[in-house]
């Protein structure tokens, strides 16, 4: 048994290691980048003094690693021919202006400062159709910052570079050294370099320091984020989870114990009308009648605090919280009971027809002792299950809910996070859910065990 | 089993009943509901250019404070970095800029921070002389230092601003000249160079650099990749300052916002409200603020935006009292749900105008739209006029061009395109789309005319007009696909121009420079101009245009411009935008204006307001 | 022996499972309300078109709406002159000896009267219409299909993932176990909206489908976990014993004879499951990620008209009914197949 959860408990890190490499992996597949929301929202348009240029999209991306391949960079051995084939490819008249054109220079743009030198060899001393010069020319320009315009001639430009990287006079005559020794690499540099340049061991290097790293869309750590809306999610899944307990065990007992009687088939009904109205209907129902539109004006529609919250006493402070809370409290918890009673009502109710209940019966004991004593202990192991998904519930909020009402929560974080592609959001979201659940699903195992002596967790010997 | 079978023929034959029998009444009509919102209709034109929509006889009062609902917050409160239009519009009030726009002539001169400025004859170098008597919200005074600074935090690479520092890649030095003299020198002239170069939020120094990283550099320097790679101060300095405490400056005790404005930023509950005081120690507070706006500084002791996302919780919320101004609530709201006597009575509902207008672009590269006999048919497909009246409750103002109605730009010779199916089959048929196959939609050396037409989940008109044209081209044998995309993929697409047809909003200004959108070097992932629209004397009237000195020539160029446009129909231009809004009546000094958002809070005042004069600090 | 067993008709498994669901009346008009159901799911298009079921044209007799399922489905075309499909327009050029029979709602969901724009129920339109003019009504019928498709479907794919991964890992134990496990926990931790949007995305063609099947690929693991934990109730009591005993394979061990016992759960969890993902197809297209615009569904009316509360009170109603009424109904089945299947009950 023991030896059991220790095996578990070091399952959890390949685990762990396996579920953010593909959830690294898919939301790097995903499309769109984070960059779109520079250039606007949906609701406001599209600004037309902000421009989608390349430049700005690709410093962007600079900004957060982003230009750098997900898994490993191998590119910084594969550049040269990869320069060879997009060389082909432009002469052959790939179009400037198409996805095709970015899609080839794409690897060389990967290999990052260890194309550096080969690039400025190919621009000065290589005998570059004009279109490849250009592309050469537009690749170092973009990932060095050059101040090359489109605009200057050709020849300039590979004077700039050349000054650039082999040094010149600037200006004002002032002798200028040239960068080019410091895009010299050691072989072991180099090999450094396949992780050092590549996001996904980038983010697990700086996860084992346990540093979630920054927003992208608005530099804040997301450890930040995330100890602002824990909290805020938490009032919620909390309360709601012991509401949803405190009221659906007890009907699915009475449920079970009192099966086909009218009793039961009303709650039953009840129960299921309850969790069959759609949240968001309710949620925009609710608003409309108690929000204090045309209707009732018992509680306020959006946030957590009323304005000059930090003035009122203590007492007042709770009250107003409770004020904002009731509406989407209760619409966060009414769909629940039903599942919860519904398991409930049915592992009592197999429970009771089990030999060992006739058999406590029979011996005379009486029902209230059957049914507390001996039934409820043994019925409660479907809920022990579902305990497990309680723990990464309890920080995930609810999106729909959290949005309607304006409650800055987990779920509404997450959520714009994804519509963002904020990348170190959604990582850090998701590897503390993976955490929690892995957690979750070993305690019910646990707890399993200890709940029901049958059960064994031995290999079929 | 048969009892319950019998009851489902019974309903099944009385729903076929019902139904039939209303099959012959159906001429229900639903006219008049636009007719009167009992709102007041903003109307810019002419030389009109504010508009007041509260009562002016009333003597004017101090005090009170507003609580304004917006729908999105800001992801941060950094000028700079900031690229949500909330944020810039929130810091607005809290920052001042060297020049402003000036609210009698719209033209952007009106000083603020610097008492006057001077261009250079050739049109490259600008002098702005700063005032001597700024301070600064925490007492500190503004000096020449502090201009300087911000626009090389501004110019700094690695400050997370790339779109904004786009605008300012022709500065190539500013420095300080004296104590009072700010001198910036661009390599080229360009006609809206002021609006940018005077344009930029001043940040205080002591604040944002107090080590003074950027002290030693200059704007050579920034633009110099040797000097940027080298020197780690650089790259330290935009760190610091991407991540400033000041850009984010979130709970009950954050330190505020220094800024020099009216305002004192105060609040900032994170998902819930923004709030601001007035700044009673305003430097400017004893001479005229904005003429013609607010003639003595601000009225109001406190304004609150708060975050509501919800439109249904918004409107709910002004009803409630919970807020007291909806800048921008949905049109069904406006004129279905707000017509109530009691409504009326205690709020003021205003459409106004804003300068963002819709359009449908046509990817110019795709087989179909490549002919512009096409594009002016699928114009003429569009029933526009029906979809503004319908779904869109008359708001649009239509339009035939890119530039702002309003604006100095706009060609009004310039006809619209009718709606006339008939002649747009016509065009289409002379354009060889024809139905050569029998199989119900036209084609084109083996092509068929089936293209798809991108929605970006989040707009709702969008949506409906591409159901309205997937249902309207599938009778004329056209197949119309729709596909709702989220932004971040709607806009990759764009870019990459993986797309036939889109719908979307652009947000102008009074005065908008072409370039970006509509010059042939912008196409594809190197600029807007991603439907692909080329002409070659488009290109030429755009290039010449932005580096025109006189004013009226210039508009001439733009105004045949527009005779190209519309010629060519790149876009189908749809409509200007007017939003809806309400706000309660206790507000008087209500104005609107013609640039971005459409309001300023400077002239508002409360008329219930109990205290008659500014609390003295 | 053989004669024993055919001489008593009224006690087959069936036979008992019937009579038990019966005696649940609610059960049972549920289950009545789900034939309705798929008789709307089947014959859709024919309860609401804006073509006609039967149409006499100059002497010629069309059948329309069937004309169409080939044009969809069988590659057919149009005849020349309803090449347009507006055979509102023809019957009112129909000449002496013309006719047509129409659908009971004669408005097909995609057709829009924008000047018939948000009208209240009436004879017209017994639901009204919504912002661009087209029938509530109709837009329900069609809608029906997308509701129920989607929990059949992704419950069908996720009960059969999660009952053979789960009876392997409770049944075996060991290694077996264990990788069961980890999958198990890398499904559930998967960031299933990032799925969603990703497919969404990649996938040219916008189809609910593509949401059914992430619905059933993902949503296996609470099935899985269930299964594994009957299962490791179940594997030491005696019959298992005794079957092992008798030398049955494992397959049969575990399919005929642990399965049926550990059913129950499994059936209350895919019958809430069914419900679920019609609540879940309603939150999705509340999020955008639903169906296609042009795919009217019960969510998608349900979510796009929420804003507009107060006014538009048919456009919410209706659709919120429909989802309601579903889920309620489904759920009460399941409730009622539960109690019938019991095998305890079985006496």
């Amino acid at each position: 048994m023991l030896n059991y959860f220790i095996k578990r408990i070091l399952l959890i890190f390949p685990t762990l290691f396996g579920i953010s490499l593909i959830t690294f992996f898919i939301i790097k597949l995903a499309p769109g980048d984070p960059t779109a929301f520079k250039m606007g929202d949906q609701q406001s348009g599209m600004s037309s003094d902000q421009n989608l240029a390349k430049q700005i999209v690709e410093q962007t991306r600079e900004i957060y690693g982003l230009d750098k391949p997900v898994l490993l960079n191998f590119k910084i051995y594969t550049y040269e021919s990869n320069w060879a084939k997009a060389v082909q490819s432009i002469d052959a008249g790939v179009e400037i202006s198409s996805k095709a054109y970015d899609d080839i220079l794409e690897p060389i743009k990967q290999a990052d400062e260890v194309a550096v030198p080969f690039l400025v060899t190919q621009i000065l001393e290589a005998d570059l159709s004009e279109p490849a010069l250009q592309a050469a020319l537009e690749i170092l320009t973009v990932k060095q910052k050059l101040a090359i315009s489109a605009e200057m001639s050709l020849l300039n430009q590979k004077d700039y570079v050349k000054d650039w990287f082999y040094g010149g006079v600037s200006d004002n005559g002032e002798p200028l050294s040239g960068v080019g020794t410091d895009f010299e690499f050691s072989a072991v540099n180099k090999l450094g370099k396949i992780f050092t340049q590549a996001q996904y061991p980038k983010w697990l290097f700086r996860m084992l320091t346990l540093d979630f790293g920054v927003s992208i869309k608005d530099n804040r750590p997301v450890w930040e984020h995330i100890r602002d809306a824990v909290p805020v999610s938490l009032i919620f899944t909390l309360t709601s989870f012991i509401i949803a307990y405190l009221i659906a065990i007890p009907i699915g007992i009475y449920s079970a114990t009192n099966q086909y009687t009218t009793g039961d088939k009303i709650t039953t009904v009840i129960l299921f009308i309850l969790y069959s109205l759609p949240n968001f209907w309710m949620a925009t129902m609710a608003i409309v009648f108690f929000g204090g539109g045309d209707f009732l004006d018992w509680f306020p529609v959006s946030g957590l605090h009323s304005v000059g919250y930090e003035t009122m006493s203590w007492l007042g402070q709770k009250m107003d919280l409770l004020h904002h809370i009731i509406l989407p409290l209760i619409i966060w918890t009414y769909g629940s009971f039903s599942a919860l009673s519904r398991y409930m009502r049915g592992s009592m109710l197999e429970v009771i027809r089990q030999d060992y209940i006739r058999t406590a019966r029979a011996k005379g004991l009486s029902e209230r002792v059957v049914t507390y004593k001996h039934a409820l202990k043994n019925s409660l192991i479907p809920i022990i299950t579902m305990l497990a998904n309680l723990l990464p519930l309890a920080i995930s909020g609810s999106i729909i809910i959290e949005s309607i009402f304006s409650i800055p929560g987990m779920g509404q974080m997450a959520f714009n996070a994804v519509l963002f592609r904020d990348y170190p959001i959604i990582m850090a979201v998701s590897t503390l859910s993976a955490i929690l659940t892995l957690f979750g699903i070993l305690v019910s195992d646990l707890l399993y065990a200890l709940v029901d002596p049958r059960i064994t967790f031995e290999g079929k010997s | 089993m048969k009892k319950s079978f019998i009851i489902q023929i019974i309903l099944l034959v009385g729903a076929v009943i019902w139904t039939n029998i209303g099959a012959k009444n159906k001429e229900v009509m639903n006219d008049g509901f636009n007719a009167n919102a009992g709102g007041i209709k903003v109307d810019l034109t002419g030389d009109i250019k504010i508009f007041d929509s509260s009562p002016t006889d009333k003597a004017v009062k101090k005090g009170g404070t507003l609580v304004v609902a917006w729908s999105a917050e800001p992801e941060n409160l950094n000028y700079y970095t900031s690229t949500s239009a909330n944020a810039k519009r929130f810091l607005d009030y809290i920052y001042e800029t060297l020049i402003s726009y000036d609210y009698a002539d719209w033209s952007y001169s009106r000083p603020i921070l610097a008492k006057k400025f001077e261009v250079s004859d050739d049109g490259k170098t600008y002098r702005f002389y700063l005032r001597d008597n700024i301070t600064w919200h925490d007492g500190e005074p503004m000096t020449i230092d502090d201009v300087v600074f911000s626009m090389k935090a501004l110019m700094n690479p690695f400050v997370d601003d790339a779109p904004l520092r786009a605008y300012y890649d022709k500065v190539i030095d500013a420095h300080a000249e004296g104590d009072s003299v700010f001198v910036i020198s661009t390599s080229e002239y360009y006609f809206m160079n002021l609006e940018f170069l005077g344009g930029f939020a001043i940040m205080p120094k002591h604040i944002w650099d107090p080590k003074g990283y950027m002290d030693e550099f200059t704007i050579a320097d920034l633009n110099d990749p040797r000097v940027t790679r080298e020197r780690s101060e650089i790259r330290q300095f935009a760190d610091d300052f991407n991540a400033h405490s000041q850009g984010r400056p979130v709970g009950f005790d954050a330190e505020p916002i220094i800024g020099s404005g009216p305002w004192r930023f105060d609040k900032w509950i994170t998902g819930e409200y923004m709030s601001m005081v007035r700044n009673d120690s305003y430097w400017n507070k004893d001479e005229i603020y904005i003429p013609l706006m607010a003639e003595d500084g601000t009225n109001l002791d406190k304004i609150i935006i708060k975050t509501i996302q919800d439109p249904t919780a918004m409107l709910t919320a002004l009803k409630s009292g919970e807020v007291d101004f909806l800048p921008r609530m949905r049109a069904i709201q406006y004129f279905e749900q707000t017509n109530t006597d009691d409504f009326l009575d205690q709020f003021q509902k205003v459409t106004y105008n804003v300068p963002a207008y819709s359009y449908i672009g046509w990817n110019n590269d795709k087989p179909y739209f490549q002919d512009k006999r096409v594009r002016q048919a699928m114009t003429m497909l569009v029933d526009r006029d029906s979809y503004n009246k319908y779904i869109g409750y008359d708001l649009g103002v239509p339009t035939i061009g890119p530039f702002y109605i309003f604006g100095k730009q706009y060609n009004h010779n310039v006809p619209r395109w009718p709606y006339d199916p008939i002649r747009a089959v016509e065009l289409i048929e002379e354009a060889g789309w024809i139905d050569h196959d029998g199989d119900g939609i036209r084609d084109k050396d083996g092509v068929p005319f089936s293209f798809i037409f991108s929605v970006s989940a989040g707009s709702r008109g969008a949506k409906y007009l591409s159901l309205m044209m997937k249902e309207d081209l599938r009778k004329i044998g056209i197949n119309v696909d729709i596909r709702q995309l989220e932004w971040s993929v709607y806009v990759e697409n764009l870019r990459d121009r993986q797309f036939d047809v889109v719908m979307l909003l652009w947000i102008g200004g009074l005065e908008t420079d072409p370039y970006q959108i509509w010059h042939s070097d912008n196409i594809g992932s190197r600029g807007s101009n991603y439907i692909g629209f080329r002409n070659d004397e488009a290109d030429s009237l755009i290039k010449n245009a932005r580096y025109e000195i006189d004013e009226v020539k210039r508009n001439a160029m733009y105004y045949r411009l527009q005779e190209i446009f519309h010629d060519e129909q790149p876009y189908t231009f749809m409509f200007y935008q007017r939003d809806p809004g309400a706000y309660t009546k206790r507000f008087n000094g209500v104005k609107w204006i013609p640039i971005r958002p459409g309001y300023n809070f400077a002239s508002w005042w409360d008329n219930q307001s109990v205290s008659a004069m500014a609390p003295s600090n | 022996m053989m004669n024993d067993t055919i001489n008593r008709p009224a006690r087959t498994y069936t036979s008992i499972v019937t009579s038990q669901f019966k005696k649940n009346k609610l059960a049972v008009y549920s289950l009545h309300v789900i034939y309705v159901l798929l008789f709307v799911f089947v014959f859709a298009d024919f309860l609401a078109n804006d073509k006609p079921i039967v149409m006499s044209y100059k002497d010629n007799l069309y059948f329309p709406i069937f004309h169409e399922m080939g044009v969809d489905y069988l590659g057919m075309n149009w005849q020349k002159e309803f090449q347009t499909q507006q055979f509102k327009l023809i019957s009112k050029h129909f000449e002496e000896g013309d006719w047509a029979l129409w659908a009971p709602v004669p408005y097909s969901p995609q057709e829009y009267h924008l000047e018939r724009k948000l009208t209240p129920p009436s004879w017209a339109h017994p639901f009204g219409t919504d912002e661009l003019g087209r029938d509530v009504l109709s837009q329900m019928i069609h809608g029906s299909r997308v509701s129920l498709l989607v929990g059949f479907v992704a419950v069908s794919i996720y009960v059969f993932i999660g009952v053979i991964l789960g009876a392997l890992a409770g049944f075996y134990g060991g290694w077996i176990d264990i990788v069961v496990q980890r999958f198990i926990e890398v499904m559930i931790t998967f960031p299933r909206m990032f799925l969603i949007i990703t497919i969404v995305a990649v996938i040219e063609t916008q189809s609910i489908i593509n949401i059914m099947i992430i619905l059933g690929f993902t949503g296996w693991t609470g099935v899985a976990r269930f299964t594994r934990g009957e299962f490791l109730k179940v594997k030491n009591e005696d019959y298992v014993h005794a079957a092992k005993a008798l030398g049955y394979s494992d397959f049969r061990t575990i399919f005929r004879h642990v399965l049926p016992n550990t059913l129950t759960p499994i059936l209350v969890s895919a019958t809430f499951g069914i419900a679920a993902a019609i609540l879940i197809e309603s939150g999705l297209s509340f999020l955008g990620f639903g169906a296609p615009p042009e795919q009217a569904t019960w969510g998608s009316l349900l979510s796009s008209a929420r804003d507009m509360l107060p006014s538009g009170w048919w456009l919410t109603t209706f659709p919120g009914l429909a989802i309601f009424i579903t889920v309620t109904v489904y759920n009460l089945v399941g409730e009622g197949l539960r109690d019938a299947l019991d095998p305890r009950l079985k006496q």
